[in-house]
């Protein structure tokens, strides 16, 4: 499960890899806000998503349990929120993106393979396979460079899962920028010695990914 | 004549029964004693024993009950190669005082000499190595020929060289100045403004979390910084070794030059804690402790103590005002008010108990509201059959999806032809 769970991490990690990086996908051009709808081996998961440049809000709605995630790459760290409790929890994007998708373009290769139509945009569409043949997928990416869809596959044997990501109700415009920055009345999680604020490793990145993607 | 004689025999018998008399209460070895120990120290140094050698030997060559002791240079001559040998050998091993003691068995009064020098300075910082050196220094001169005739004979030319002494009667001067050195290193103005801000940002609110993170990393960085755990107690006794070098010695300037410095520094201390610091009830604490060392007057120490006393009431008072209730605690205990001490701490938590009061009475209602759902037998029957059935239709939905999952995951692995 976990290995499959980090060839979709790592995936997700190359698509959506800045425009710096040579072989990535380009980052949106716009700010957006959206629906969002995931599918995965553990239901069907329904969110919203808010962009602007550097800086993205993901609510996640999982069978009542609301989660928020900031993630701000101009600084370099996010945010996990839990609103139930008003606590967050820090997280490092630079130690986490060192420590797991740092050779993500070494081991992904991308290909464009046409154009669709997604949800009334235009959009490109882009083949990305995992060399070693672990996983692959499709990503939609409209003129903005919008990643309006994701439809990836992760194996490992004979186990083999699929998530669909879909944006729908797509509104291209300013966000607002409170949206991107940590409550003022949320606490900050107790750290524990083993039970850091940081995420350690990979153990962190597929712990994320176990939360997002699974309920097992 | 006949008188005569009797009178000198009686003389001599009683001559000879004062010598018997003599010899029977004298406390060291008989020279039976002595032939024993040394025929016994040979059989050791024979059987490569050496240690044990060296030190019968040592006790043979020493003060027997009866004058002439016919082993005392024999045994001399076979301790000097003995103490020379293991002296060394202990010096290089780093075995100062085996060294000295192999050297001093040995004869070899020089090279003890010099060791003991180097276990004097070693020791430099107890004001009781200068009465130790001082001694051992003064035993070279005078009866230590004579006692130790049989050795200097084996090992000729001893003379104590007056370097050491010279070296030890400066002790207590540089003991003095060393002990200064190291009071100032401890007494660091930056360590006490730094101090005094960290017990001031100490939260009230011990509820108040995000304080408390703040306060406890403070905390953290402080210690981290400020290795001596009390470094007012490290200048303390600095000072206090600074007074007894002070009174070690016979030189009467010195005690009474060291004594007043001693006691201006102290004052000093003091006054700077209790002008400039006094933001922590601790460093009043200190304050009093800098007095106490001096031990003057019990009338002055007195009147000092109160007047700390009287100014932590005072800023307890303010602190108490300002509900600063932790605070006010500690002066009032520094101020010796511990009922004032604890009706601070008292009202503290009550507080905190007032700002949680809101939480706990929402728990409680809630749990009345539990108590009284699951006290009706046929609502938590009710409740189970609704929790089984959705965990089962939650299971249903969750085997259908990963199905789903998988048939759909084959179909995308044929599309991107992995």
């Amino acid at each position: 499960m976990f290995k499959r769970l980090s060839v979709l991490a790592l995936l997700c990690t190359a698509a959506f890899a800045s425009q710096s990086h040579a072989d990535g996908l380009p980052a949106p051009t716009v700010s957006y806000s959206a629906d969002r709808v995931m599918e995965t081996e553990a239901g069907t998961f329904d969110g919203k998503v808010y962009f602007s440049q550097d800086k993205e809000r993901l609510e996640m709605n999982a069978r009542g349990m609301q989660s928020v995630m900031i993630l701000r790459r101009d600084q370099q760290l996010g945010w996990m929120l839990m609103p139930s409790q008003r606590m967050y929890q820090k997280l490092d994007l630079a130690r986490a993106q060192q420590q797991t998708g740092s050779q993500s373009a070494d081991t992904v290769t991308i290909e464009q393979v046409g154009a669709e139509t997604i949800e009334g945009h235009d959009a490109t569409k882009y083949k990305m396979l995992m060399k070693d043949g672990s996983g692959g997928g499709f990503i939609w990416i409209t003129q903005d460079d919008i990643p309006v869809k994701m439809d990836f596959l992760g194996k490992n044997g004979r186990d083999k899962t699929r998530m669909t990501v879909t944006l729908t109700n797509l509104t291209i415009g300013e966000q607002d920028p409170t949206l991107f920055e940590l409550p003022g009345d949320y606490k900050a999680m107790p750290s524990f010695p083993g039970f850091g604020g940081q995420p350690s490793g990979k153990n962190g990145l597929l712990g994320a990914a176990k939360g997002l993607f699974s309920r097992n | 004549m006949s008188s005569r004689l009797s009178s000198t025999a009686v003389l001599l018998v009683g001559t000879l029964l004062l010598i018997g008399r003599a010899q029977a209460d004298c406390a060291g070895d008989t020279l039976a004693d002595k032939k024993r120990i040394y025929e016994r120290a040979l059989a050791s140094e024979r059987a490569g024993k050496k240690e044990d050698a060296l030190r019968g030997y040592r006790v043979a060559e020493g003060y027997a009950c009866e004058p002439n002791n016919p082993y005392e240079d024999d045994a001399a001559k076979r301790a000097a190669p003995l103490g020379l040998e293991l002296g060394a050998a202990a010096e290089k091993n780093g075995n100062l005082r085996r060294a000295f003691e192999a050297y001093e068995d040995g004869g070899q009064f020089v090279l003890a000499d010099r060791v003991f020098m180097m276990l004097t300075r070693a020791e430099q910082e107890q004001p009781n190595s200068y009465q130790t050196a001082l001694e051992h220094y003064r035993n070279r001169e005078g009866a230590f020929s004579s006692n130790n005739a049989a050795a200097l004979k084996a090992v000729p030319g001893y003379k104590l060289d007056p370097k050491y002494m010279a070296e030890v009667l400066a002790m207590p001067a540089k003991g003095v100045e060393h002990a200064l050195d190291r009071e100032r290193s401890a007494w660091n103005e930056q360590y006490l403004r730094e101090y005094v801000q960290l017990i001031q940002s100490r939260p009230d609110d011990v509820l108040d979390t995000d304080a408390m993170q703040r306060f406890g990393a403070s905390q953290q960085a402080f210690a981290q910084k400020w290795r001596d755990a009390d470094p007012l107690k490290t200048s303390r006794r600095a000072l206090d070794s600074m007074k007894m070098w002070g009174m070690t010695g016979s030189d009467a300037k010195h005690h009474q030059t060291t004594q007043a410095r001693f006691e201006q520094l102290v004052e000093q201390r003091a006054t700077s804690l209790r002008t400039k610091f006094y933001g922590a009830p601790k460093l009043l604490e200190d304050a009093m402790d800098y007095y106490r060392t001096v031990n003057s007057e019990q009338a002055q120490l007195e009147g000092q103590l109160r007047a700390i006393r009287s100014q932590a009431l005072q800023l307890a008072n303010q602190a108490n005002d300002k509900q600063r209730y932790l605070l006010a605690s500690e002066y009032y205990n520094v101020a010796g008010e511990s009922a004032k001490a604890e009706a601070a701490r008292a009202r503290q938590q009550q507080l905190a108990m007032q700002k949680m009061q809101p939480a706990m009475d929402e728990a409680r209602k809630q749990a009345e509201e539990l108590h009284k759902q699951f006290g009706d037998p046929a609502q938590v029957a009710a409740m189970r059959q609704q929790a089984e059935a959705a965990r089962k239709s939650l299971q249903q939905q969750q085997q259908q999806a990963q199905k789903r999952n998988k048939q759909s995951a084959e179909e995308l692995e044929k599309e991107l032809g992995l």
